[in-house]
């Protein structure tokens, strides 16, 4: 948006009063002010609708036919762009009406008769913050603008870089092959490090994605029931290969047959393979790698220990952090991305879960990172009524979810974040954080961000309130009463979708 | 073996290679360089399988499986759905279009080959009850 610099030296007056009108007008347009003066809301809302309509308005607050406090609601119900900042005039002494008029949603106010040095300053006031309100929203279409040229980027990358590499893999896999007749031990060993580095691109290229995904919030966990214990057993068989190479023990440590869980398979499979890969390169020959899983009361405890060089204290910090690689091994085995703790923890931290690790130099590194145990899906129900709490958990007694309780709306974000439920009911009146304010925050975090919301209120629903927060489109409605099946229904529909 | 293949790519290079790739698997090959044409050897030629690229000019390969999965006609020829990119998007259109298959183009050489081998197998074992009837 361009806005010429005299743009904010106008001001538009609505007065019904001719005298003080006339005053406003001079002591403005001595300043050097640009005033377009009308004499009624009407008159003046009507001026504003615009589009090169002053930014800057002092509007009376008792006028005939619609007041200043109206055209204030009607402008900030309309939520017109530019901003239009308002100074509401009043008479002295009338305190209630002031609070009312700033409730409304004018920037300021001035009291007749008014001060012509007061109101020069206070319309000064008001330029800046025009000034600033259009910075702003430069900035933010300017943000809106990258974001989604970031994203088209990414996904144009991911296609043409690896059009290139898929011919150039295919091509001397052929060769190599000896399809394309054969090969001398020298062609083919070249080859075969092509192979391998082409192989090395593409695992970068994948990593650089992901980490992308992860870093604007848009990886999507795709739980479902699954077992540890299965998943670690294909794990651990498809590295054996790899570990035999390197003459390293890789063992298997379960603390149970079974271990059900709800995650997202393939994202854990990519967390351990990440640990393991990290693992083998870091483990010189002869060593012992063990991954395993632990159980704890509520959670389980995923590790993986290496029998490697270990890293030394003060890069534990530096640990997670993206393009770090602590420390070199010589020999076999493929070069890392630098990309793939920081992803894990990523993915560890989507499903609710902390990854940490503990080293000695010299002895080697054990990575660990918690899963909350659960096999089927959570519901968390928000409402400051207890018996209604009640109530939702037994409408949803039937659908075989794990219940979480919440009497506030402090509470709930506590338990969202903590537990990353597979969706949320949500009251809408509540004292202190209200649903709204619940909804803005879990937007505004990543761990919680995609959890479906279902307001159940018997509250009208501001839509606008909802879009302010990007959350118009995640959230079905329902009045209260509601009917158990219809819940239900809801719930499992909005899970399913997950 | 034997079984007749249509390769739908538009990347020369890439479809000289599955050429060269299926036909040293025992296959017989044919190849078509952009959508249209895709679909029109599709129906006319009668191939055992069909793989395709998703991203072409003009028709692509959500398009092409879609026409072919929701013809009576031709639902039977297995589709495998190619790509470059590993999007999640992208195995969501694949499964919408009904293909197969999904894969991205970096994968292993021999894997294709098994899902190939796997997907003719399958479309084999439904064809037989038919033949039986007669």
């Amino acid at each position: 948006m361009a806005v010429k610099q005299d743009a904010y030296k106008r001001v538009l007056i609505a007065e019904d009063d001719n005298i003080s009108r006339k005053l406003l007008k001079t002591a403005l347009t001595k300043r050097g002010f640009d005033v377009l003066a009308t004499s009624d809301g009407a008159e003046a809302w009507e001026a504003l609708q615009h589009e090169d309509a002053p930014q800057l308005a002092i509007l009376d607050w008792m006028m005939p036919e619609m007041d200043g406090v109206e055209v204030i609601r009607q402008l900030r119900a309309k939520k017109t762009k530019p901003y239009t900042y308002v100074v509401l005039l009043t008479a002295k002494g009338h305190q209630d009406d002031i609070a009312m008029g700033l409730e409304a949603g004018a920037d300021d106010y001035l009291t007749k008769p008014f001060n012509p040095k007061e109101l020069h300053a206070r319309v000064r006031v008001g330029q800046r913050m025009v000034q600033l309100h259009n910075t702003l929203e430069d900035h933010m279409a300017r943000l809106k603008e990258l974001d989604a040229l970031k994203s088209e980027f990414l996904s144009m990358a991911s296609h043409e870089l690896r059009t290139p590499l898929a011919v150039m893999k295919g091509g001397v896999s052929l060769c190599l092959d000896g399809v394309a007749g054969d090969l001398n031990e020298t062609q083919h060993d070249l080859l075969s490090d092509t192979l391998e580095n082409i192989d090395h691109l593409t695992r970068l290229i994948t990593d650089l994605l992901d980490m992308s995904k992860i870093e604007a919030g848009k990886v999507s966990i795709i739980r479902n029931t699954m077992d540890l214990a299965v998943l670690t057993q294909k794990i651990h068989a498809a590295f054996q290969l790899s570990a035999e190479e390197k003459q390293i023990d890789l063992q298997l440590a379960l603390s149970a047959d079974s271990l059900p869980v709800y995650a997202d398979s393939d994202k854990m499979m990519q967390v351990f393979n990440n640990l393991i890969s990290n693992a083998l390169r870091f483990t010189p020959e002869g060593g012992r790698i063990q991954i395993g899983v632990d159980q704890k009361e509520d959670e389980y405890l995923c590790f993986v220990a290496d029998s490697g060089i270990g890293i030394s204290e003060k890069n534990m910090n530096k640990l997670f952090s993206k393009f770090v690689q602590i420390g070199r091994v010589e020999g076999p085995g493929y070069k890392g991305t630098g990309l793939g703790l920081t992803i894990a923890k990523g993915l560890v931290e989507k499903h609710g879960g902390k990854i940490w690790a503990t080293s000695k130099e010299g002895k080697g590194t054990t990575f660990y990172f918690t899963l909350k145990k659960r096999s089927r899906p959570s519901v968390l129900i928000v409402d400051d009524e207890k018996s209604m709490v009640d109530v939702v958990e037994k409408f949803l007694s039937r659908g075989n979810y794990h219940i979480l309780k919440a009497f506030d709306g402090e509470q709930a974000c506590k338990i969202a974040e903590a537990e990353v439920p597979a969706m949320i009911v949500l009251d809408l009146i509540m004292p202190e954080l209200d649903g709204y304010g619940v909804i803005e925050r879990l937007k505004k975090n990543d761990t919680t961000r995609d959890i479906p919301i279902v307001i159940l209120s018997s509250a009208q629903v501001d839509p606008l309130k909802l879009e302010q927060d990007d959350a118009s489109d995640v959230i079905p409605v329902m009045k209260k009463p509601v009917r158990p099946a219809e819940l239900l229904e809801n719930v499992s529909a909005l899970i399913q979708e997950k | 073996m034997g079984n007749k293949i249509l390769v739908i790519e538009d990347n020369a290079a890439f479809r000289k290679i599955l050429n060269i790739r299926l036909k040293s698997a025992g296959y017989e090959t044919i190849m078509a360089e952009d959508g249209l044409s895709g679909l029109t050897m599709a129906r006319k030629e009668a191939p055992d399988l069909v793989i395709t690229d998703l991203m072409l000019p003009g028709i692509d390969g959500h398009k092409i499986s879609r026409m072919l999965k929701f013809d009576q006609r031709y639902q039977h020829i297995p589709v495998i759905m190619l790509t470059s990119r590993d999007l999640e998007e992208d195995a969501e259109i694949a499964k919408q279009c009904r293909a197969d298959a999904f894969i991205v183009k970096t994968t292993k050489a021999q894997i294709i080959l098994d899902v190939i081998e796997r997907l003719l197998a399958q479309a084999q074992a439904r064809a037989v009850p038919l033949e039986l009837t007669e």
